[in-house]
């Protein structure tokens, strides 16, 4: 069977349902066994455990799955509802906000769409909102948070890319700082559409009230520092960053089976 | 009497799964741990940390897909399975995990090459532990991951709900 033929039967196989890892299990050994190197396909998975750091993607996807099942999503939206709640179109920036925060966390893995996203997709509904407006903006800001650090795709990228000799080399440190301005920007055009959305929506009457922000924050007084920590831990150098990821999980770990209880 | 002895069994099987995943990401985060405090305080490190924590990584991901294809939970594009009447959906979804079973097979017969000429000229992986050890992981990942493809083949088509499960999971209990 040609290799053509062979690669074709695996998109096939795709199409109709095979497990994307497969799929690409699939293209590579085929690939591989026709240039008679089959073999190279396992060592380069093998390999992966030789990269350095490359366990900070499991610990900052655990530190992100005990958060959402903490309740965290919550306190989240409560926090930027008593910030933000008062200002037109004030719902859907509360989505936006708490959805990249929640992704910053959680290092962006994937949690954040269905841990934020059944809890603001009802409540936008409930407030008027367009139903298509409030499933897209759901989906957008699930991802916003891929810019910010420590979001595991730039990790995950940074880790791919240092050891290719490029000019200046790629550090996950640089990547961090690259994702702020365009990630505050998207946040900042985002907020504006909300606003122009939200006029057609009735406002709620809400005022702001200064003591309904200070018991937020009380209630969300475990979680505000992460953010904190994580960026100091990562920018100071004396940690590596599954160092910092390590340190998040721990710190989550503590905070929810210990303290919370 | 059989259906039910392989049902325990099989129940019994995804707890040690469970518990073992569980084990391995609670090791290796009190792993990571230790040495950031022994590397800071006392400028220390267990010379076995790193290697265990590399080669750690890559079993709890083995472990962890494992886990995942028990609930068939990879990701997949499920647009055209998903129009598909009951009759021709079991005919498609057995040839997909079969296919995907015999790359795994594949994968596995040659991670089992790959540990046995590691096995001929061993290199010291951590204290008394030879190189080859670790690598287990391959033959008997992928191994293993075929049988769950198998087993899946037959699996009756799950009713898929997922709002309503994301928002379960979301409105879960309090603390």
């Amino acid at each position: 069977m040609s290799i053509e033929l062979q690669i074709g039967l695996i998109l096939l196989l795709a199409a109709l349902g095979m497990p994307l890892f497969a799929v690409i299990l699939g293209i590579a050994l085929v690939g591989l066994q026709a240039a008679g190197y089959e073999q190279a396909a396992l060592t380069e998975f093998y390999g992966l455990g030789d990269m350095p750091g490359l366990i900070a993607i499991p610990l900052f996807t655990l530190a992100g799955y005990l958060l959402s099942e903490s309740g965290a999503p919550k306190r989240l939206v409560r926090l930027s509802d008593a910030l933000l709640g008062s200002l037109p179109g004030g719902l859907a920036i509360v989505a936006i906000v708490a959805c990249a925060f929640f992704t910053a966390f959680t290092g962006a893995s994937g949690v954040t769409i269905v841990a934020m996203g059944a809890l603001l997709y009802p409540a936008l509904r409930a407030a008027g909102y367009p139903d298509r407006y409030s499933l897209g903006l759901v989906t957008a800001a699930g991802s916003l948070g891929l810019l910010f650090a420590p979001s595991l795709p730039l990790i995950l990228y940074g880790f791919i890319a240092a050891p290719i000799a490029t000019n200046p080399t790629v550090s996950v440190q640089d990547l961090f700082l690259a994702g702020l301005l365009p990630g505050a920007v998207m946040l900042a055009v985002l907020s504006a559409h909300a606003m122009w959305v939200g006029r057609a929506v009735p406002s709620t009457g809400k005022a702001f009230s200064a003591r309904e922000l200070w018991s937020a924050v009380k209630d969300a007084r475990w979680e505000l520092p992460l953010p904190v920590i994580v960026l100091a831990a990562i920018y100071q150098g004396v940690l590596a960053v599954s160092e910092v990821a390590a340190l998040t999980a721990a710190y989550v770990l503590v905070v929810t089976v210990v303290v919370r209880r | 009497m059989s259906e039910s002895v392989l049902r325990r069994a099989l129940r019994g099987l995804h707890r040690a799964e469970d518990a073992l995943l569980a084990l391995a990401l609670g090791g290796l985060l009190l792993l990571a741990v230790v040495q950031i405090v022994l590397r800071i305080g006392f400028d220390e490190g267990l010379s076995w940390g790193e290697p265990i924590s590399r080669a750690g990584v890559l079993w709890l991901a083995m472990l962890g897909a494992l886990g995942a294809s028990r609930q068939q939970r990879h990701i997949a594009i499920d647009a055209i399975p998903r129009l598909l009447p009951d009759g021709a959906w079991r005919a498609v979804h057995a040839l997909t995990q079969f296919a995907a079973a015999a790359l795994c097979g594949w994968a596995a017969w040659i991670g089992w090459g790959l540990m046995q000429s590691e096995r001929e000229f061993p290199l010291p992986f951590v204290a008394g532990i030879e190189s080859w050890v670790p690598m287990l992981v391959l033959p008997f990942g992928f191994g293993l991951l075929a049988l769950r493809f198998v087993l899946a083949a037959f699996a009756p088509r799950p009713v898929d709900e997922p709002a309503a499960a994301a928002s379960d999971e979301a409105e879960g209990p309090r603390s």
